[in-house]
């Protein structure tokens, strides 16, 4: 169809200009094409935006020594050529003889002889010029073909790469990670070596994102993928999992175990320090740092006896999870207790929404006294009938409800009960130096939006008066959001509802954060309590804390008090205010009340 | 442009070119080496280095010295040289020029496409030469594609002369001199800062024709009047000149009997058919299909005659440093002892004061009428500077 069979109109017009040359004995030979200046190719007359005539080739592209492409006498020659004749003869300024053909609807053919081109020239080329221009536009069509093909590839192209990788950071995306953990799985069990899967979480990013906006951290996250495309091995996956954490598939460490753990902790090692440098975004510098969990495949499933490419970048996750936990710098490896806290976890969480369906918890109370032995206020504590474990402490299931936000719940009825318990124990007789009854309050129920108004509704709701009702926040809650506590507590005093800082003296706050803290009383650590009569040490921080507490006008009150030579001891510093064993162990509210009458 | 005046016996040199120094001996590379370093000393600034295929030169020993040489080299080895009239198959000549020549190496021809290359060779930021000089390797595959390509990238407007290097004996060896080495499956550009002009021209006469080449693939005719090619030749020859053809002894005929394209100019575009297989005919050089071409045949006197022309046409425009020649080997074949009748007749009609130096070659390279640099056959040219 077309000449020379061939596709590329500008090898299929070279060809045809060459044998113009050798066999018409011409001194050049020039092909102007009409031209699209959208798409900057040739087209075919007609086409949209298709009507301005350019020169497209010319063979050979110099005449002494100069391009045609810039050639004055071209320009010339074109100019003079009549366009509504079908061929003719244009001498130029400087004595050549150009002879032109209309290649009709795509274009022209000029060609240069030094002498008056033979009548045989034109007897020969006419004939072939309709073939010549249906070559032209088979050859512009199969561009335009191709060009819209290419264009439709790059596009699918581009749909199948959203598809598979992440936006921001152009590294794989979740599913298409979970393909190459799956491809990887397969090959490490055909050829019995050992790979691994990292998983990343950055430190600190949450804060950066807060404090400086999304903008900035996506450059973060940006710069952490390059950071880790700089120190990966060609042939591992990277991949973006989501906010701030990032996966890493190593294929093909060894088929020895040691050896590939080896080379796991390599680049662990050398992904922390790489993170571990400053980043510096549009003039400020930020440190993010990150936790690391990796797991080795592959691995059987205990369960179904199978290999799962999810379970090994569960695993990872959760090795993650516990280096966050610890602070760990290092990149933890997982093991299979891990998976069993994490099932423990979850069964409690379980339990957890359970107890508070059924009422499986109660509030114990423990009560606080004076110097002289008197009531002054006592402590709710959480107590739980867990029917598949028993009687469980705090201890265990605290943490897990702070980090599933069940403490949000949690906490929610332990205000609500212990302003029930206050009511009923305002109803009896609440002994007389009865100041209040303090509850535990999380980090998070504090900041929980709301939280405020709870406490109000629960106050208004059981009618006590707001002063009989405390709330106790740790150091570390308190300082941990500074700003954010202090407006609340001060928003709680406003209503008449008083703070006391917990486990003083194990925190990390300073003493400027503490002038700022609208407390009402300071609750000495049972650590600085404990043998506080033969402990030098521990008088001295107790002293210095009771002094603090003066200066800074707060109560001060022993937590931890079980002998009488610690009671003792702390009067004689001036401390007038305990909790402990030695007064009373935690009881029931019917116990409370009991003890009241008794006191009262 | 003035120039020394040849004492008797040798051209002393010119403003553009220092005396030759030739070696009539079975030249040695230590020889050669000592030849270039004297030529350097005597202050060229380029050197232009002619050699004869018996010296049988080993690139191993030359090519440290080659690439070791701070100023440009370029030349050829050929299966005979000659200066003024005479004639050396065995020797050197080293020419040394007084400016530096701009030289062009093109290298692997047959294994890669040349059209990138070509495009920006020259030019850029230098001055358009008078003249350009070009040596292949006459045994390589892609000789004539890289001329083809050549033009396309040079133009017209520009004259060349050239020749294709190698020996005799058929086999492809190193056989071009340049500052990377001896070469072979190459190409050498030089530039010329001076202008040249050219005259070529052949003596061959047609003998019978036209034929329709019906089928061929570059130098491969495959047939002729739809005829295979060998029949239609051997039957021709043997018809109209009476001449037995033996494909065992093809070429002893062949020389006599070249086969000529003629262009819509009327030149005759010589092809020498060397040597027959399968009944196709393998020439030096591409011979179109479809295209018509003439039974050639060749008179001693005429052969003479042309030479001696081409060199008229070159004296007429004006008087001349050097000439430089590529005569085609083939015509010394078929001349035999009349040979030297060539050479004297070219030198003759060139003033005694110019330098008349130039090579047999296999294969030669000029314009043609149209202004296209072709690859000839049994051609005679010569440029003059």
């Amino acid at each position: 169809m077309v000449i020379g069979g061939e596709a590329d109109i500008q090898r299929m017009l070279a060809n045809v200009m060459r044998v113009c040359l050798s066999r018409l004995s011409q001194t050049s030979v020039h092909t102007f094409l009409y031209w699209n200046d959208e798409n900057n190719a040739a087209c075919n007359l007609g086409d949209e935006h298709c009507h301005k005539l350019t020169r497209y080739l010319s063979l050979p592209i110099r005449k002494n020594g100069e391009l045609w492409e810039y050639s004055e006498e071209l320009e010339e020659v074109f100019k003079a050529h009549d366009p509504k004749i079908s061929h003719g003869l244009v001498k130029s300024s400087r004595g050549a003889y150009f002879q032109y053909f209309q290649i009709p609807k795509q274009g022209l053919l000029l060609m240069e002889s030094s002498r008056v081109p033979d009548l045989i020239v034109k007897q020969i080329l006419l004939p072939l010029l309709g073939k010549l221009a249906r070559s032209c536009h088979s050859c512009i069509t199969h561009e335009q073909l191709i060009r819209e093909i290419d264009a439709r590839r790059i596009a699918e192209r581009r749909v199948a790469h959203q598809a598979s990788h992440d936006e921001l950071t152009q590294l794989f995306n979740r599913r298409q990670f979970s393909k190459e953990v799956e491809r990887a799985l397969k090959v490490a069990l055909r050829e019995k070596n050992y790979g691994a899967v990292i998983f990343i979480d950055l430190n600190n990013f949450k804060s950066v994102n807060d404090a400086m906006g999304h903008h900035i951290g996506d450059l973060v996250l940006k710069e952490v993928a390059v950071r880790l495309r700089d120190v990966v091995r060609r042939e591992d996956r990277l991949a973006r999992f989501g906010g701030d954490e990032f996966v890493v598939l190593m294929p093909g460490l060894s088929h020895d175990v040691d050896t590939a753990l080896d080379r796991v902790n390599t680049l662990t090692q050398r992904i922390h320090e790489s993170l571990a440098n400053t980043v510096h975004i549009a003039g400020a510098s930020y440190t993010v740092g990150c936790s690391m969990g990796f797991d080795l495949y592959p691995r059987v499933n205990v369960e179904t006896n199978l290999h799962h490419a999810s379970d090994i970048i569960k695993n990872a996750d959760l090795a993650m999870y516990e280096a966050k936990g610890k602070r760990q710098k290092h990149a933890l490896a997982y093991t299979p207790s891990m998976s069993e806290r994490l099932n423990l976890r979850l069964s409690y969480i379980s339990e957890l929404k359970d107890a508070l369906l059924n009422n499986e918890f109660e509030l114990h109370y423990q009560p606080q006294f004076n110097q002289n032995k008197q009531v002054i206020g006592a402590e709710g504590l959480l107590r739980w009938h867990n029917p598949h474990r028993g009687v469980e402490s705090p201890q265990v299931y605290i943490p897990i409800a702070e980090d599933s936000d069940l403490i949000i719940p949690i906490g929610h009825w332990v205000l609500f009960e212990a302003c029930r318990h206050l009511k009923e124990l305002s109803e009896n007789t609440l002994p007389p130096f009865f100041e209040k009854l303090s509850i535990n309050v999380s980090a998070k129920q504090l900041v929980h939006k709301g939280f405020v108004d709870d406490v109000k509704h629960a106050i208004d709701s059981t009618g006590i008066a707001p002063k009989l009702l405390g709330i106790e926040l740790t150091e570390n809650t308190l300082v941990s959001q500074i700003d954010k506590t202090t407006a609340v507590i001060n928003q709680l005093n406003d209503i008449g509802v008083s703070c006391s800082i917990d486990d003083f003296g194990t925190g990390y706050s300073s003493l400027s954060y503490l002038k700022k803290l609208p407390a009402a009383m300071i609750k000495i650590d049972r650590a600085f309590v404990c043998d506080i009569n033969r402990d030098a040490e521990n008088r001295s921080i107790t002293r210095m804390i009771i002094g603090l507490g003066e200066n800074l006008d707060m109560d001060v009150l022993a937590e931890g008090v079980e002998t009488i030579e610690e009671l003792y001891c702390l009067a004689e510093m001036g401390c007038n205010k305990y909790q402990g064993f030695y007064f009373s162990r935690p009881v029931s509210l019917q116990a409370l009340i009991e003890l009241f009458s008794l006191k009262a | 442009m003035a120039h020394v005046y040849a004492a008797k016996g040798g051209f002393l040199g010119s403003e553009l070119l220092m005396s030759p120094r030739v070696d009539r001996s079975l030249t040695s590379d230590r020889a050669l080496m000592n030849a270039i370093d004297a030529v350097i000393e005597d202050g060229a600034k380029s050197i232009m280095v002619l050699a004869c295929s018996a010296n049988k030169h080993n690139p191993y020993l030359l090519n440290p010295y080659l690439t070791s040489l701070k100023i440009p080299v370029f030349g050829g080895v050929f299966p005979a040289l000659f200066i003024g009239a005479e004639y050396l198959e065995q020797g050197i000549i080293v020419l040394g020029f007084r400016c530096e020549l701009h030289v062009e190496c093109f290298q692997y021809l047959s294994e890669k496409s040349l059209n990138e290359d070509l495009a920006y060779m020259f030019f850029e930021g230098e001055s358009i030469p008078g003249g350009m000089l070009v040596y292949t390797d006459a045994f390589s595959s892609a000789a004539e594609h890289f001329v083809n390509c050549f033009y396309e990238s040079l133009g017209s407007g520009i004259p060349v002369i050239g020749g294709g290097a190698g020996s005799l004996d058929w086999v492809q060896r190193p056989c071009l001199f340049s500052n990377k080495g001896m070469l072979e499956d190459a190409a050498l550009v030089i530039g010329l800062t001076v202008n040249m002009h050219t005259a070529m021209s052949t003596g061959w006469e047609i003998l019978d024709g036209p034929y329709l080449i019906t089928d061929a693939q570059d130098n491969i005719v495959k047939s002729i009047d739809f005829d295979p090619a060998f029949t239609h030749y051997q039957r021709t020859v043997e018809r109209i000149a009476g001449v037995v053809v033996d494909a065992d002894d093809f070429f002893s005929v062949s020389k006599n009997f070249p086969l000529g394209v003629v262009n819509m100019d009327g030149q005759v575009i010589v092809r020498d058919p060397v040597t027959t297989e399968d009944g196709e005919l393998i020439c030096v050089g591409a011979v179109p299909k479809n295209s018509l071409i003439y039974l050639l045949s060749g008179d001693p006197d005429k052969l003479v005659e042309a030479a001696s022309e081409a060199a008229k046409k070159i004296q007429i425009k004006g008087d001349n440093d050097a000439v430089f020649v590529f005569d085609c080997i083939s015509r010394m074949l078929f001349l035999d002892t009349q040979f030297k009748r060539e050479l004297k007749g070219i030198q003759e009609n060139i003033s005694s004061d110019t330098l008349i130096i130039g090579a047999l070659s296999l294969g030669e390279v000029a314009n043609i009428g149209s202004g296209m640099v072709s690859v000839l056959n049994k051609t005679i040219t010569l440029g003059a500077i």
